[in-house]
């Protein structure tokens, strides 16, 4: 997990999720987003566009995706990306590719007016005399760009069936005065290489940044969304989502903070048919070895012996006051059948970032 | 004795604790950031509770999963139920869970095993 980490090492956070896009995802994309730039002082003033770009770059899958195409190698996508300096929201849905052309013109036609040609079309728009014959193209993309700022990045990518991949990126950037410079490549084709990375690999949701609660809660009812029926929940689902709840909270509660940021990294992956749960994180050096002896206690028992030592501390109600239960690796170990394993790296600042991975 | 109801949240159970009936439900999903913060009030509730209780009281549990905090936060609810009945009070619980749900069966029947106190588990 610490490459993966290190590979994401420029973005301050990176939220990517694959998977069926709706309302309920949307909506934890915004707040995720919004307690992100709630708490940065150079990029708080985009919080509300970044809402709305979120808000339509969701509504521009739903109005142009058709939600009953599906692509063998496909899955729906979308993605926050915050630096430094701005924000990057991409999204991928499927097309039919006769619908590719036109939607090519129209993408391009808003990109070649400036900020002064694009409230002219707005303002024709509002009085219906738009260009979209869909419905959708109009106000949505024109309202896009302008709240962007900066060119509307998209690419289609023809597949099996009559069918086009359409990635979209759109881009903030935090200072008004300076030349924003783009973090999307041109043609996308960084962008695309991390899609089909993401895609080979099953993943349904990679997170990399904060860990505090404000975002924790968030990821765990978008996971929770996908992965249970709470009317019908399955055995294997509730392991899977117990072992998620304790993987962030363990995060959230235990990470070593660094100017009151707990950084770390969060992934859920497709393994074989069998979700893999991986998590990493920097862990304070005073706590290093009562951890690693921890850990490596519970890794060398038995299934049995583990589902014991639950049993025997689950008959002492000690809670922490910050609410800890002492039992959140052993239940992880067991709901797994004893399939984690974990490593503690040391990086090139002298700091020891833990990382486990879960097969359920 | 006013009844304690919280409404459910996507990190919180439903709780009903009606001290008037004896009948207390906590049903849901449980896990909160500080199960503490949000058990507080229903650990209140008990204290009152357990100066006039009723000669039978009830409790139903009905999860759809929970964390390990919460799971210590379950023990700790049952012991004040242990104490009642010590005081020579009649105590049943209930631990509600869909016929196939064996994650929840077995959670149940290690609390039985771990409290060692009567438990009924109702398949449903």
């Amino acid at each position: 997990m610490y490459s993966k980490y290190t590979h994401l090492k420029d973005q301050k956070t990176s939220l990517s999720y694959l998977g069926v896009i709706s309302d309920n995802i949307t909506d934890k994309f915004i707040s995720l987003g919004e307690y992100y730039l709630a708490n940065s002082s150079q990029l708080g003033k985009l919080k509300n566009k970044v809402s709305f770009l979120i808000a339509e770059c969701f509504q521009n899958t739903v109005r142009h995706g058709d939600r009953e195409l599906s692509g063998a190698n496909h899955k729906d996508f979308f993605q926050i990306n915050v630096w430094e300096d701005g924000v990057v929201l991409s999204s991928c849905n499927l097309v039919q590719k006769n619908y590719v052309a036109e939607l090519q013109k129209k993408f391009e036609f808003v990109n070649s007016l400036g900020s002064d040609g694009l409230k002219k079309l707005h303002d024709e728009v509002m009085r219906n005399e738009g260009f979209s014959s869909k419905g959708g193209a109009g106000l949505g993309l024109i309202d896009m760009a302008r709240k962007s700022g900066l060119p509307l990045r998209f690419n289609f990518n023809p597949i099996e069936n009559n069918l086009a991949q359409f990635f979209l990126a759109l881009e903030t950037a935090g200072k008004k005065d300076a030349p924003a410079e783009s973090k999307i490549s041109g043609d996308m084709q960084k962008e695309l290489a991390f899609y089909n990375d993401l895609v080979q690999q099953k993943v349904m949701l990679l997170y990399k940044g904060d860990f505090s609660k404000e975002v924790t809660l968030p990821l765990i009812e978008m996971l929770d969304h996908n992965l249970v029926d709470s009317k019908n929940i399955s055995s294997k689902d509730a392991k899977t989502i117990i072992t998620i709840i304790e993987i962030l909270q363990n995060i959230s509660k235990h990470a070593k903070a660094f100017d009151g940021v707990k950084p770390g990294i969060f992934s859920i992956s497709d393994l074989d048919g069998s979700p893999a749960i991986e998590g990493g994180n920097f862990v304070e050096e005073k706590e290093v070895p009562a951890f690693k002896a921890a850990i490596e206690t519970i890794k060398g028992l038995s299934l049995e012996e583990t589902i014991s030592l639950y049993k025997q501390r689950l008959a002492n109600p000690e809670i922490t006051p910050e609410g800890n239960s002492g039992l959140g690796l052993i239940e992880i170990a067991r709901n797994s059948s004893m399939q984690f394993t974990y490593s503690f790296s040391q990086t090139p600042d002298q700091q020891t970032f833990f990382s486990i991975k879960i097969i359920m | 004795m006013e009844s304690l109801i919280i409404n459910a949240t996507a990190e919180c159970p439903s709780v009903n604790l009606n001290g008037d009936s004896g009948i207390f439900n906590i049903s849901g999903k449980s896990y909160p950031e500080n199960v503490n913060d949000f058990y507080k009030p229903v650990f209140d509730y008990f204290e009152q509770y357990k100066k006039a209780p009723k000669s039978k009281t009830v409790i139903e549990f009905n999860w759809v999963y929970y964390n390990t905090a919460t799971s210590k936060i379950i023990v700790k609810i049952i012991q004040v139920l242990k104490e009642l009945k010590n005081h020579g009070n009649e105590v049943e619980i209930k631990w509600y869970c869909k016929k196939d749900y064996e994650l929840m069966i077995e959670k149940g029947e290690e609390m039985k095993e771990v409290l060692d106190i009567d438990f009924n588990i109702v398949l449903i």
